[in-house]
């Protein structure tokens, strides 16, 4: 099997995303999940009768996406969901950049790491870059997904 | 150092109050900050002197600032700015320093002097880690953590929950 730069980089983008998203979906499951609710309610985007549902939601979206990525399964599909989330990230975090609400905890990784919110929309910005360049391209020969189709 | 003093913890409100809420908190803990400066004051607002607040000292070990800001709460207690100090240490998360501990007490007129005293004595280690263990006995183990009358509610709570349970103790009662 040889391997092309693509197969080498698609790797490299996987771990990157998938593994940045198993994390945080991981660290907002094993906290109480009131913890996301009330950075959920800071960005004042969210009707109140949804952030509870949001907040149950987004983590398991959040982890086995990001897992499946890692993986190299469902690749490009895999890509495509958590570049949406990535997406309504970035939304939330520019309004609320432009919009000067104050925003404690951006959400992203809990109590481990604490990002500024521009820092936030920075690595979401970057995670988008790399999630569409996935989602462009056919699976890496290392992916699940090609030992799947063999 | 050993602790050669009586300590109490902080409380906010008065000793007869029907409902008490204890606070296990970590000032460098976001969520913590999020539950304090919302839910927690709203809750002073609307129960007034139904409600007696307690704080326990819980810095989480992965968290390398927060001890020093209790500390810094701690010496603000001994002039009893506890409770303002507090708020101060969480709408200024990110400026968890030396620096910043004493332009809040500065700020609330504390004297500085022995404040700063205070905060070279380093004698408070043993009172966190008291109320470390309190947490852990009564199995807390993240925070933020409540135990209102006895029943523990853990995360950063919505008011309404901190509400269903305020009105049940005070039907209680």
């Amino acid at each position: 099997m040889s391997l092309t730069r693509r197969d080498l980089l698609s790797v490299l983008e996987q771990i990157i995303v998938g593994g940045v998203f198993t994390i945080s979906g991981w660290l907002k499951l094993v906290a109480p999940h009131q913890n996301f609710m009330a950075v959920i309610e800071q960005y004042q985007a969210v009707p109140h009768l949804w952030v509870e549902p949001v907040s149950l939601i987004v983590p398991w979206i959040e982890i086995i996406f990001g897992v499946f990525l890692l993986l190299g399964f469902l690749s490009r599909v895999s890509a495509g969901v958590l570049s949406v989330l990535l997406l309504s990230f970035i939304g939330l975090l520019g309004r609320g950049i432009l919009l000067h609400i104050p925003i404690q905890e951006c959400g992203c990784f809990g109590s481990l790491l604490k990002l500024e919110p521009w820092q936030a929309l920075a690595l979401d910005t970057l995670l988008f870059s790399l999630a569409l360049i996935l989602m462009c391209f056919e699976h890496s020969k290392l992916s699940l997904d090609a030992w799947l189709s063999k | 150092m050993q602790q050669a003093f009586a300590y109490e913890s902080p409380t906010f409100g008065p000793k007869d109050a029907p409902v008490q809420i204890v606070e296990f908190t970590d000032f460098e803990c976001p969520y913590c900050a999020l539950a304090a400066l919302n839910a927690l004051d709203l809750v002073r607002k609307t129960y007034g002197n139904q409600v007696r607040f307690v704080f326990k000292h819980s810095p989480l070990p992965f968290h390398r600032r927060a001890k020093s800001a209790h500390v810094a709460a701690l010496c603000a207690n001994e002039q009893n700015h506890f409770w303002e100090y507090r708020m101060r240490l969480f709408r200024n998360q990110k400026e968890l320093n030396r620096g910043a501990y004493l332009e809040h007490a500065k700020t609330l007129g504390l004297d500085l002097v022995k404040f700063e005293g205070c905060l070279n004595q380093n004698q408070y280690d043993s009172v966190i880690d008291a109320d470390i263990a309190e947490a852990m006995k009564l199995g807390v183990e993240g925070t933020p953590a409540f135990l209102i009358n006895g029943q523990i509610l853990e995360g950063a709570q919505p008011f309404e929950e901190f509400r269903e349970v305020i009105d049940r103790e005070l039907v209680n009662q």
